[in-house]
């Protein structure tokens, strides 16, 4: 887990290893290191989420992120657990997510497509190159996707939420989450197959 | 990762390897996004009140935030391991403390009814540091606590 320069060292109650919730409860209380300490955990997921679904642009799944984190350190205080931390914090993401989507005409964003740092998960340079044009096919294709199918998709397929948390995340039942994840998936299928 | 194809080279699926490498993806800047949300955080307020800490003869006043209360209080109570704020709340009224609100959460088998006189005492002494005036007036501060959980183990981890 990465640690923030403004985390302290004096971690004497193990504040990494605390659960969500002990975390919650002093992040209510305005403990900052306890805070950072959820925005490590969590942000990470909740940017690459962001990313992917304002179609690559990491300009945008900034802001949307930033607002989110914000936002859910405002709200911290009135947070009473009915759904877990993560899936409240997705849901904040997903709002942010689509006040934007609403406000803004769309742009290009070549430049930005993507713009990532892939974790050497091998030594294999020529990988890693098949990796990104494989990514770069699979923004394409998520691009396509109506705004849900994309959402329910990215939340289960890359950050492995299950249909109920998925439906707390996007505010709708689980039978829709699964017909959105069904056609999602499909079209996807669709697009990847010349990659065989 | 599943494997198909039935030759001597095996074909991954194209939307399960771009599914893993998307999971592998950490997307440019997040450390600088991190620090600059924890900034935003900081420079937030709250809803705070003022609580009139020190009134000198000549007229010379010390005030206190409720939000300085707020951080003294939650550190001077996650201590003990036995215990952790859930929430602290104040009433003021003319800028004068009338009562602490203390949410608990305790560890699993402790004395609640003992530890709930712990904390208030704890809260008693923290107050007569930081808002001495309350003492000094003879104005005893209220300190309500409600344990409102119990959980096994070290109530400030889990």
């Amino acid at each position: 887990m990465a640690v923030g320069s403004e985390t302290p060292d004096d971690d004497s109650w193990g504040l990494q290893d605390a659960t969500d919730d002990a975390l919650v409860r002093r992040a209510k209380l305005r403990d900052e290191a306890a805070f950072r300490v959820i925005v490590d955990r969590h942000g990470p997921g909740m940017y690459r989420y962001a990313v992917r679904l304002m179609r690559g642009s990491t300009h945008d799944g900034a802001e949307v992120t930033q607002e989110a984190l914000i936002s859910a350190w405002k709200s911290l205080p009135t947070f009473e657990g009915r759904s877990s931390l993560r899936t409240w914090l997705f849901r904040m993401v997903h709002r942010r997510a689509a006040d934007l989507q609403r406000h803004r005409r769309p742009v290009p964003i070549d430049d930005q497509l993507l713009s990532r740092v892939v974790r050497p998960a091998n030594d294999n340079p020529l990988q890693d190159v098949l990796d990104g044009e494989l990514l770069e096919a699979l923004q394409a294709a998520l691009d396509e996707l109506p705004w849900l199918q994309r959402s329910c998709w990215l939340l289960k397929e890359v950050e492995g939420l299950s249909y109920a948390e998925i439906g707390e995340a996007l505010a709708i039942p689980v039978g829709s989450v699964r017909g959105h994840l069904h056609r999602g998936r499909r079209v996807l299928a669709e697009r990847m197959a010349r990659w065989r | 990762m599943a494997v198909t194809g039935q030759g001597t080279e095996p074909v991954v699926d194209p939307l399960e390897r771009a599914v893993a490498a998307a999971q592998q993806t950490e997307p440019a800047g997040w450390s600088v996004l991190a620090d600059d949300v924890m900034r935003r955080a900081r420079a937030l307020r709250r809803h705070e009140q003022p609580v009139l800490a020190d009134l000198r003869p000549d007229g010379s006043r010390t005030v206190v935030s409720t939000r300085v209360l707020t951080d003294l209080l939650r550190v001077g109570l996650t201590e003990e391991a036995s215990y952790t704020p859930d929430d602290l709340t104040f009433v003021v009224e003319g800028e004068r403390l009338v009562s602490v609100g203390v949410s608990l959460v305790a560890a699993f088998g402790v004395d609640l009814v003992r530890t709930a006189d712990e904390v208030r005492a704890r809260v008693l002494r923290e107050l007569d540091e930081l808002v001495p005036l309350s003492k000094a007036s003879g104005q005893q501060v209220a300190v309500d606590v409600t344990v409102v959980d119990v959980v096994d183990g070290d109530p400030r981890r889990v």
